[in-house]
Parts: C-alpha cells; structure tokens; sequence
C-alpha cells in the first residue's frame, strides 16, 4: 500500500515563500497574471525564470 | 463521486497534458484503457502539496487525470504510482535524492537516483476478466483472484483506524475477500468467506507472493554505489521527499 498520507507530501513554508517569489519574477519580468501563474506547468514555469536569467546574464 | 469525476475530466480537457502509458496496460480495467491523459503539475497543484487535504493521492489525481470514464479510486496501485512518477519528473526533473546509510561504516550518505527509467514488472498475464487462476499448494482449491484498486486498499486502511483500540485488525482476511472471486468454480461470497477463515497460513502466502510478483507496476528498485564501495539496492520509496524535491 502507498500510504500516501499528506504527512508524507506537504511541501514546506519554504517551499512556498519561493513559489511566491516566483510568482513575483514572472509577474515583474514577464507580465504573468496570477491566473496564469496557477495554471500554468511547473516546468514552463522553471523554463521561463531560467531563460530569463540566461539571456538577461551579463558576461 | 462519479458525476465529479466526469465533471473534472471534461473540464480539463484543453489544458496542456501528456499521454501516460499504465503499467497494467488497461488489462483489468472495464474501458481496457492502455494510457491516460495526464496534466502536468501547476501552482495550483503546489498549493494542495503544501497541505490542508486529508487525502493528498486521491485529491491531486483527481484533477490531473483527464479522462472523464476514470476514477482514481478505481486504478492499481501500480498504475496510481506511475502517474505520481510522471508528476514529479515533468515537475521537478527526473533525479531524485535519497538518504541512505552505509552498510558498512554505518554513517549516512546521499545518492542520486535517475527516475527516467523505470521498468515495468509485469509477470503472468491474467485472463480477459483481469484475473488469475491457481492451484493454491496446501488445500489443493482452485481460485480465482484479481489485484485490489487503490480505492480497495484505502477502504481497508480505513476499516482498520476504526477497529477497536488493542485489537488486531484482519486485514489479511479483508484483503482475501476482496482479492478471491471464485473458489473451486463458485462465486459464493459467504463460501468464499468460509474458506478465507480455514485457510492455511502456506496458502495465503503463495497468494501474497503470487500477487507481489504478478501485479504489474514499475519496478522502483535501483542500484546506488556506497561511499565504502559497496553496491546496494534500496527501494525508492514515496516518503517525505517524494515531492519535495529542493526544499
């Protein structure tokens, strides 16, 4: 059996300080709507901060 | 129940997904649905991984699974583990960090495992029906025995926090019932039921074994290298850093 309670899944406080902070940047940089935000897959949204930064990055 | 997960599956139908292949191959199911389509991973998703639910699983898959003729609870567990893999690589990559003690000097090491890879452990086919039938070794009896769904397995768990304080749940016993549909060519549950109570503890164990190596789900056993320079085999499991990947 997985046993999959929520004890084992919850992602922390931390966790969520950074999706805010994430949230921040691509609303900031990208004028991501909130909306979008939440829709939006994990990975494009790594994908796009870590584009970001690559492109923005000076030499 | 069923209108919600109707509901769900229509509703997310355009948002982006992938097509996951099940490792039971849809064999036991009535639709005989190979793959399903599976959403990825959102902040919304985030928000419910960060707490508040009672049954994370069920709450989760139930809006990223986007086939309306599908309830989670009706799924294998192995099929169940699969979705919860794509999940989590297309999330948050495919290595995944394990805490693990050496062997050998007994100190505690980190190891990176790849989750990309993953083989299905598939034995026996079962029947058109999605069950298998066996000579049990001791009693001789032949039964026919399907695998339990996810929502199975959470009713028994559930039974037994309600079995009164100091005593032993049977949760052996409830599994068999579940487990075998047919004894000796009969369907009688209150036979079947009879039978489970006389059974001998040999046989339940040739059934177990058989179930653990028959099931289809994917084979979550991966090989890492000890800092002492041993090869061990460790079980990737779906404890507390399953989705917690960085923090």
């Amino acid at each position: 059996m997985l046993g999959l309670g929520w004890t084992f899944f919850v992602l922390s406080s931390d966790y969520r300080k950074n999706q805010i902070d994430e949230y921040y940047y691509l609303a900031t940089l990208l004028n991501v709507s909130y909306n979008d935000f939440l829709n939006m897959p994990i990975f494009v949204r790594k994908y796009l901060l870590d584009k970001w930064v690559e492109v923005n990055k000076k030499d | 129940m069923e209108n919600k997960s109707i509901e769900y599956g229509q509703m997310n139908f355009t948002l982006p997904h992938d097509v996951v292949p099940l490792p039971s191959g849809g064999v036991f199911y009535k639709n005989k649905k190979k793959s399903l389509k599976v959403g990825y991973l959102t902040a919304s998703d985030e928000n419910i991984l960060m707490g508040g639910v009672t049954d994370l699983t069920i709450t989760l898959l139930r809006g990223k699974i986007y086939e309306p003729d599908v309830r989670v609870e009706d799924l294998l567990e192995g099929d169940v583990e699969a979705i919860l893999i794509f999940l989590r690589n297309t999330s948050f990559g495919n290595e995944m960090l394990l805490n693990l003690t050496d062997p050998v000097t007994k100190k505690s090491f980190q190891a990176s495992v790849d989750l990309s890879v993953l083989p299905v452990i598939n034995g026996q086919q079962p029947s058109e029906d999605g069950t298998y039938t066996m000579v049990l070794p001791k009693s001789q009896v032949t039964v026919k025995v399907r695998p339990l769904t996810y929502g199975e397995l959470m009713d028994i768990d559930k039974q037994a926090d309600t079995y009164p304080p100091g005593r032993i749940a049977p949760k052996v016993t409830w599994r068999l019932t579940k487990q075998i549909v047919e004894l000796n060519g009969s369907t009688d549950k209150t036979e079947i039921v009879k039978f489970i109570d006389q059974m001998p503890i040999s046989d339940s164990k040739f059934l177990k074994k058989f179930m653990d190596e028959n099931e289809p789900k994917l084979d979550m056993r991966k090989n890492v290298m000890t800092p002492s320079g041993e090869n061990m085999t460790v079980n990737v499991g779906f404890g507390v850093d399953f989705f917690r990947p960085f923090f």
